[in-house]
């Protein structure tokens, strides 16, 4: 990428499902891009719901502002002009092949405000799954890959249409070891090439090991956010999780969590 | 291998599967002509294929009852089971996408139903627009309820973002709706009235006739460009709501035109020729099957697939009992039942 995007303002986002309010007031620290930005939290502190809010998926009140664009309440089409998302869970039953989905994404609406043609899209498609590294998959049907692949597939989906803002739900969910450092790594690059990248991140090692700023969410408000070492401290854990647990640098310095036990409820 | 290797490799593999599925249209449109061929030459009738050929070559005397059972009879019926075949065939894959469903059709959202309690309401009970001949109340009727409980489905799923399960659920409402009714006229109708109605939903060919094959075709030139423009948005959206959305796509947008696309090639075929059953679901499944989903392919494919399904059905209808034409529509629910059924147990195995 060229130019460096400008960051991402979250403000008083209230969002929810009916009548059931999930993120109330939310604010956020500015997103800036260079690095991933992790979100964190039990099960039902909000994390997808503000994912979904800033891909335009679901009405909010509020402000989400991209620099001087705002984004709450644009146009589905504005939206994919800056934001690409990844979805957690997969289509299973496509009988498309991986290229094929990539194609889709650039074919399905004008791309950049131009309607490209065949042999460009094919073009850009080719590039996108050779930056991924499943280039040899291309000619797959989506229903045939593994786990990991699927993954690398949806992370080419989502990337194609080269977005500013990249959002990724649980990219590593259910992922083996290996599987999850590839994908880490290359969202990690993705980001370092001056994008603005958030993640829902449940594994608090990998947030520790690959992102630079740790947004910790907690029944649908902000708990903390900070560079991994301020924000994941045992203090944390025993608020938003409920566990008696320890953080301590490896011999490399990146954080682990060791949990010892759960708290007694105090609610 | 090296990266660039790799993806010429595979750019040139994309390239034989396109071939490969331009032949394999080629191939079902060939069948489509050979089955036209060998429709035209069956029937009660028994006509030698060299009357039919003189026939239709115009050698024969105008008034000669060859020339009058050729063009009057089984022309429009050959025709019409190509046409219907591959309007019913486009709508169901259009449903089944719009629906994420495999096991959807044309009529899952209620429309046969409706369609018939359009029928029914002429036959039973006399009721119809006013100002138009007797002959076109029945198709009319079938038409405008088919297509009324389209736009009752999409008022009703309007008030929420409606995704495939609100409108499966709508639909299921509207089906029992309708048969609930259609049964009210069938409880008060005449004996005769009754037996018109009944041999109506079956389904037949024998009512085609030269200007319902042009209103269909009609229909089916008018639809097929829009649900064409339609095809990678559609194949955007076999990879789920969000994602399409994602793509800038207006996905409310896109279902409630091919909801539309859908009831106008559905209630027009079921105008025209009573409810034809598993056309809709048949079609798509074979298309899928040997073509994939990218539905500049995929939606052809369907279409050619459900033409060659009701072209062979309408042999099969005059073949099977010599001397006697089963209703085309008992046909394709022999030969569909048993399909639907292997689909469904198909698919608890994968």
């Amino acid at each position: 990428m060229a130019t460096t995007v400008p960051p991402l303002h979250v403000q008083n986002i209230t969002a929810g499902y009916g009548a059931r309010t999930v993120l109330h007031e939310l604010t956020l620290p500015p997103i800036t891009a260079g690095r991933i930005t992790a979100l964190v939290g039990p099960n039902g502190a909000g994390k997808s719901t503000l994912l979904r809010v800033l891909a335009g998926l679901l009405p909010a009140r509020g402000s989400v502002r991209l620099g001087e664009v705002e984004l709450n309440g644009a146009s589905i089409d504005a939206h994919a002009r800056h934001v690409g998302f990844m979805p957690q869970l997969q289509p299973q039953r496509a009988a498309l092949t991986v290229f094929e989905s990539v194609l889709a994404a650039l074919k399905a609406t004008p791309f950049s405000g131009r309607t490209i043609d065949g042999g460009e899209a094919r073009r850009r498609a080719m590039d996108v799954l050779t930056r991924v590294g499943i280039a040899d998959l291309a000619l797959e049907p989506l229903g045939h890959l593994s786990g990991g692949q699927r993954q690398l597939a949806s992370l080419a989906q989502a990337i194609a249409r080269e977005p500013d803002v990249l959002l990724l739900d649980e990219p590593t969910s259910a992922l083996d070891l290996g599987h999850q450092a590839t994908v880490m790594h290359l969202v990690d690059e993705l980001a370092r090439e001056g994008r603005i990248v958030v993640a829902v991140v449940h594994d608090l090692a990998l947030a520790a090991r690959w992102s630079g700023l740790v947004v910790v969410m907690h029944r649908g408000r902000l708990d903390t956010a900070g560079p991994p070492a301020a924000s994941i401290t045992p203090d944390m854990l025993a608020r938003v999780y409920g566990v008696r647990a320890r953080v301590e640098p490896c011999s490399r310095g990146t954080l682990q969590v060791i949990v010892d036990e759960p708290l007694p409820h105090v609610s | 291998m090296s990266a660039s290797d790799t993806s010429q490799a595979a750019l040139a593999g994309y390239d034989r599967l396109i071939r490969r599925r331009l032949l394999l249209l080629a191939v079902m449109t060939c069948g489509i002509a050979i089955s036209f061929v060998v429709d035209l030459a069956s029937g009660p009738s028994r006509l030698p294929i060299a009357d039919v050929l003189a026939a239709l070559r115009g050698t024969a005397a105008a008034d000669a009852p060859a020339s009058i059972i050729v063009w009057e009879i089984r022309l429009p019926a050959a025709i019409m089971a190509i046409l219907v075949g591959a309007a019913l065939a486009l709508a169901g894959a259009e449903m089944q996408t719009t629906l994420d469903n495999a096991l959807a059709s044309p009529f899952t959202l209620g429309m046969a139903s409706a369609a018939t309690f359009g029928a029914a309401l002429w036959i039973v009970a006399g009721l119809s627009v006013p100002g138009i001949p007797d002959d076109w109340m029945l198709p009319l009727n079938a038409f405008l309820c088919a297509l009324g409980s389209v736009f009752l489905l999409q008022a009703a799923a309007r008030s929420r973002q409606a995704g495939p399960e609100t409108l499966v659920l709508f639909g299921i409402a509207l089906f029992f709706t309708f048969n609930a009714l259609v049964a009210i006229l069938q409880f008060v109708a005449s004996d005769q009235a009754l037996q018109q109605l009944v041999f109506w939903t079956m389904g037949s060919l024998s009512r085609a006739d030269w200007t319902t094959i042009r209103l269909l075709g009609l229909a089916l030139v008018v639809v097929v460009p829009f649900a064409m423009m339609a095809a990678w948005k559609m194949t955007a959206l076999r990879l789920g709501d969000e994602r399409a959305r994602s793509f800038g796509i207006d996905v409310a947008k896109l279902r409630w035109y091919s909801l539309v696309r859908i009831s106008v090639l559905t209630a027009t075929s079921v105008a025209f020729v009573g409810t034809i059953a598993f056309v809709g679901l048949v079609g798509p499944h074979l298309a899928r099957l040997v073509i994939g989903e990218d539905h500049r392919f995929f939606l052809p494919a369907s279409m050619v697939a459900g033409a060659l399904v009701m072209s062979l059905a309408s042999v099969v209808s005059k073949t099977l009992i010599p001397g006697v034409e089963i209703p085309i529509g008992l046909v394709t629910a022999l030969i569909g039942v048993p399909f639907f059924v292997s689909v469904v147990i198909g698919r608890r195995r994968g």
